[in-house]
């Protein structure tokens, strides 16, 4: 049989074709897998956010100061921003789990662009969002929230919900690179988790001692909330949209290049 | 073309403080099959994985159809197929949807990617479960998915690490057939085994591998050859009684004194006769009792315990020096 058949003859493209193509087919790798696993999209996409905002609006909410006058929209922008960066945090279980399979041999002994294994699952990320934030635009419109921003407020809002998560998936891949195991990687990947209090996502960073406001004002997410609300709230931007950019920059570039280090220390 | 389509030289490599792999020289003609066969943890996948450009030597070099893994690994890479030990197909995505993304990714134009994906689907008898996620397949049809993975490219070699582990006897005859089909289409073959009977089957040469040494590297028929002719088992009623005959004990095979058998080495032709009536002579002589004798050419199971089993013998006798 295999005589008889003709033997597809490979194309020749530019490098750069062949990074953006490998990396579309790994993308749609990890698009199918979201949709073959239902459970994990309905706890992580849907429960979780509709939890958090119900626990914030309702239990929390109440006790908080925020100078704004309905506590939902001051609390919409961080659910959101910490919302996506959950979702980014995908990278922390998907990446050492293909690692440590055999389909990282496959992909590795193909004539492929050895990023996309990397970019196809970082990429995905963004599918994941964009079904967080529309959830939660949702849910937050049923308690209250009233945003007034016009079109290029949402877009650029939402804009910069992908770039952050983006740029926290690249980050988490780190350290999924670094971890021997996906219980590893998840508990390297548990400093999140001061990011999102020590920010201006619940409460405003001015009722914050001066030693954990200096923190919140020095770390990524302040900005990116700030910017967000800004934007949603159509309230005066400021120079938050840059220092989100920024930020996001810098982390890009940082943990893309250790990502490939790290990818190549581990195989030799 | 290079003669050896495979040719390894003086491969080391250690992990940490163990030394897995020592001086390890392998070579392929081309169209031919070597079986490495090697029980676990002998280095048999770490040596895939050199030859395969997934996991650089310490030192030695591998050319694959001329080009050197280390320099070169895209050329080998565009000439190799891999069927690795654990499963390498992605368990969300269905057999089809797998063997297209990998199509794609050997740049295969969409169309030609879906065309060579369905043949294959066709060929390894996957139709039925083409469009179901490959984690629903059996333990079998997985294994023949991940090796249609491996041919999309028909690449001229391929490496198969442990294709049958784990598969019941009916899945074992299919791959074998198989992968006979692909020696007969001019692929070359390197797989690894820890089964004899799979390398007498399928190789045109074994390659014993034990503790990162190749112990042996011959042809399955010389392998048994070197085992010398016949072996005779004699099934005492008590063990305990060899201890009665000193000269007999020395003689046994050290190998293979189990469930009260001893074991003895016979050659071939008229000498093996007489060996034979000297060791009955004595054991009648002693008046030991006998439940059962036979006579019979060793397996290559056998061969393989005793080229493993003498080796370990030397290593603890070097230890004790
Ligand atoms: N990445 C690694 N780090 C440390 N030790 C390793 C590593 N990979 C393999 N080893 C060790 O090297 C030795 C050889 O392993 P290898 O996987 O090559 O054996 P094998 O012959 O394929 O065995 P099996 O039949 O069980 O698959 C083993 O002792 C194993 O523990
Ligand atoms: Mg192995």
């Amino acid at each position: 049989m295999q005589s008889v058949s003709t033997i597809p003859q490979a194309q020749q493209r530019p490098r750069v074709y062949w990074m953006l193509s490998d990396t579309w087919e790994l993308f749609k790798r990890s698009v199918i897998q979201i949709r073959r696993t239902p459970d994990q999209v309905i706890a992580g996409v849907i429960l979780q956010p509709i939890f958090l905002i119900i626990t914030f609006r309702y239990v929390i909410g109440g006790a908080i100061m925020t100078g704004e006058a309905n506590y939902v929209d001051f609390l919409m922008p961080g659910m959101l921003v910490t919302n996506v960066i959950q979702l980014a945090a995908v990278t922390l279980v998907s990446i050492p789990n293909d690692m440590t399979s055999g389909i990282v041999d496959r992909f590795r002994s193909l004539p492929m662009e050895k990023s996309a294994i990397l970019g196809g699952t970082v990429l995905s990320v963004a599918v994941r969002c964009v079904l967080g934030v529309a959830t939660m635009i949702g849910v937050g419109l049923l308690v209250g929230f009233r945003p007034q921003a016009d079109v290029a407020g949402w877009l650029t809002a939402v804009g910069l919900l992908l770039l952050v998560s983006y740029a926290f998936a690249w980050l988490l891949a780190v350290f999924g690179l670094m971890a021997q195991s996906v219980e590893g990687a998840q508990q390297m990947g548990g400093f999140v988790w001061p990011l999102y209090f020590l920010s201006s996502a619940f409460v405003p960073v001015e009722s914050m001692p001066p030693v954990l406001r200096a923190f919140a004002n020095n770390q990524p997410l302040t900005p990116t909330i700030n910017a967000v609300r800004a934007l949603l709230l159509d309230q005066p931007v400021g120079n938050h949209v840059w220092i989100t950019v920024a930020w996001c920059t810098g982390i890009i570039l940082v943990s893309v290049p250790l990502t490939g280090i790290l990818f190549r220390r581990r195989f030799s | 073309m290079v003669a050896n389509i495979v040719q390894t030289q003086g491969l080391n490599k250690t992990f940490g403080k163990t030394q897995v792999l020592d001086n390890i020289n392998l070579n392929v003609p081309q169209g031919s099959v070597l079986a490495l066969l090697g029980p676990n943890g002998a280095g048999k996948t770490t040596t895939v994985r050199i030859l395969t450009t997934l996991l650089p030597p310490d030192s030695g070099s591998v050319t694959i159809a001329g080009y050197d893994v280390l320099r070169e690994p895209e050329k080998v890479r565009s000439v190799i197929g891999i069927v690795g030990q654990s499963i390498s197909v992605d368990g969300y995505l269905s057999g089809l949807q797998n063997l297209m993304m990998i199509g794609r990714l050997y740049r295969f134009s969409r169309k030609d990617a879906r065309r060579r994906a369905r043949e294959l689907i066709e060929e390894f008898e996957l139709t039925e479960a083409a469009h179901r996620p490959a984690q629903t397949y059996s333990g079998g049809m997985r294994r023949r998915l991940d090796l249609a993975a491996s041919l999309m490219a028909a690449p001229p070699v391929l490496f198969l690490d442990e294709p049958t582990t784990g598969l019941d006897p009916e899945s074992r005859n299919t791959a074998w057939d198989v992968i006979r089909n692909l020696v007969r289409g001019g692929t070359t073959l390197l797989l690894t085994t820890q089964y004899l009977e799979e390398a007498d089957q399928l190789a045109d040469t074994v390659a014993v591998i034990d503790h990162g040494r190749i112990i042996t590297n011959d042809t399955p028929a010389n392998l048994k050859k070197k085992l010398g002719g016949e072996r005779l088992d004699i099934h005492l009623t008590d063990p305990a009684d060899i201890a009665k005959l000193p000269l007999l004990q020395a003689r046994a095979l050290p190998t293979q004194v189990q469930n009260g058998a001893i074991s003895f080495a016979i050659d071939e032709g008229e000498r093996g006769l007489k060996e034979v009536a000297s060791i009955l002579q004595q054991l009648i002589t002693a008046e030991v009792a006998v439940t059962d004798y036979t006579l019979q050419r060793p397996t290559l199971e056998e061969a393989f315990l005793q080229l493993v089993g003498t080796k370990v013998n030397n290593s603890v006798i070097e230890e004790r020096k």
